[in-house]
């Protein structure tokens, strides 16, 4: 499902024209970015939960140079599965 | 992390700043997030625009070990979403850090880390603080011209490394050169630098990983306490309606049939006469279940949930009992005690359901789905109605 098609359904789930929907979608994925940038991240009920960390600098064999590289600190995005959505696609057995 | 964005809170900030009431917000984060499960379910994969990708993973059975005991577990095989942030949400968050490149290092260098005597390292920490003062961030001007050097004149290093190998010169010695040969001490105080990076990330690096994981069970302990605690309010609601259910409906006439009666009898008195007897009557419940039982007659506290599991021995077949039971006006979490039921049996076995089985399972499913709409439970309605797509498709293959 690519974004005309999601936002097509979501306008008709909520009762709004494509253009607001697309509007709000847009600005939607722009709080969520920002959350994860400025925040330690959000999470969503049933779905999961989105952080983002600082990464520390580590050493990593780089084979076009066959040489180590030591590579920089970096803020990541992590993505943790909610037990909701890890039922969801694993049999439950109680 | 402590900052991290509750759903109520970012379901308001953003109601706010787009001018919409908070459960037209609400609706639409919901609606764009179970359209991906919808998709996952699909074809496995799903993605939000500028943001990442999802995908459904599976993971193999591998041993691990029980963090409390210490005991060996083998974790089964099982399915996983995974997430892959897109491009632009990398270079967004990772903003603060995009000044930062990958360099190289010697290979030499990291093994020459135990063979340096203490006095060195001291000096090491006295140049770093000089630099320090001197520079608001020393490592990166000191690496970056590391960086260059080493584009520039990679053999030229190697040589002097070497040099410097051959001769093991004390500290006194090496500083006195220093002035001498202001290139080839540049070089090893990066060098040496370096390897009081690498020494301090690596530690910060296993101090944040076990940190991490500590944090990551009481993530789960809470979780799975919430969870308890909505099955505790669950069943007390329960209990209230099949109560009153009780009081409209006494006891309805059984309609068993008589071979099963003779099997199914003293088991069930056993635990209409003693609640607490259920433990007894759990195996003779569980060796009737190979036989495809027909009839079923309620205790007192069970869910279709629970019957289901004990019939079936697989909880999820339960919309089955209920199709063949029940009208789509019920409400699937009330269950009349003491009433018979009758058990739809299986082509297939639950462990490997058929064609006609998966079929018969959508249905029900959408049955169930049904109900709970009625119900006014939308969420468990929408819950189903997935389930039943999901069979559907399994029917199909």
């Amino acid at each position: 499902m690519n974004k005309s098609e999601t936002v097509k359904a979501l306008s008709e789930q909520l009762d709004l024209t494509q253009t607001e929907t697309e509007k709000l979608y847009n600005s939607l994925v722009e709080q969520l970015t920002k959350h994860l940038s400025d925040k330690g991240g959000f999470s969503i009920p049933d779905f999961g939960s989105f952080t983002s960390e600082i990464r520390e600098e580590y050493k990593s064999y780089n084979p076009h140079y066959k040489q180590m590289m030591l590579l920089p600190k970096k803020k990541v995005v992590r993505f943790s599965q909610s037990s909701a959505l890890k039922d969801e696609f694993n049999e439950v057995e109680l | 992390m402590s900052d991290k964005v509750k759903f109520s809170e970012l379901v308001k900030a953003f109601a706010e700043s787009n001018n919409i009431t908070q459960q037209k917000a609400e609706a639409l984060i919901r609606g764009i997030f179970n359209l991906l499960l919808d998709d996952l379910e699909e074809s496995g994969k799903a993605s939000i625009t500028s943001f990442g990708s999802f995908e459904l993973k599976e993971v193999a059975e591998r041993t691990g070990v029980n963090p409390q005991t210490g005991e060996e577990i083998v974790i089964p095989a099982h399915n996983k979403v995974s997430f892959k942030p897109f491009k632009a949400l990398e270079k967004t968050v990772n903003a603060p850090f995009s000044h930062l490149e990958s360099t190289l290092i010697e290979e030499g260098a990291p093994e020459s880390k135990p063979v340096i005597p203490i006095p060195k390292t001291e000096t090491v920490k006295e140049e770093e603080i000089e630099d320090q003062e001197k520079d608001e961030d020393p490592f990166e001007s000191v690496i970056g011209s590391e960086a260059e050097e080493n584009t520039d004149d990679l053999e030229e290093e190697i040589n002097e490394e070497a040099e410097q190998e051959e001769a093991t010169i004390p500290p006194p010695v090496y500083k006195a050169r220093e002035s001498e040969r202001k290139n080839a001490g540049a070089l090893w105080l990066v060098i040496i630098l370096l390897i009081a990076v690498v020494g301090v990330g690596g530690w910060y690096f296993f101090l944040r990983d076990s940190g991490g994981a500590s944090y990551g069970n009481q993530v789960a302990e809470k979780e799975s306490s919430k969870t308890e605690e909505s099955a505790k309010i669950a069943s007390a609601n329960s209990e209230r309606s099949e109560k009153e259910a009780g009081k409209e409906q006494p006891v309805t006439a059984e309609v068993v049939p008589d071979d099963e009666v003779s099997k199914e009898k003293p088991a069930v008195t056993a635990n209409s006469e003693n609640n607490i007897s259920k433990e007894n009557a759990g195996p003779v419940n569980k060796g009737n279940s190979s036989k495809e039982m027909t009839t079923y007659i309620i205790e007192k506290d069970e869910w279709l949930w629970d019957i289901s599991r004990e019939v079936y021995g697989k909880a999820y077949l339960w919309p089955l009992i209920f199709e063949s039971n029940k009208k789509a006006t019920d409400n699937p979490n009330l269950v009349e005690p003491a009433k018979t039921l009758i058990i739809p049996s299986l082509e297939g076995n639950a462990s490997a359901l058929t064609k006609e089985d998966y079929a018969q399972l959508a249905k029900a499913s959408r049955m169930v789905s049904e109900a709970y709409g009625n119900a006014g439970n939308s969420e468990r309605a929408a819950e189903y109605l997935r389930f039943s797509k999901k069979y559907e498709r399994l029917s199909k293959k």
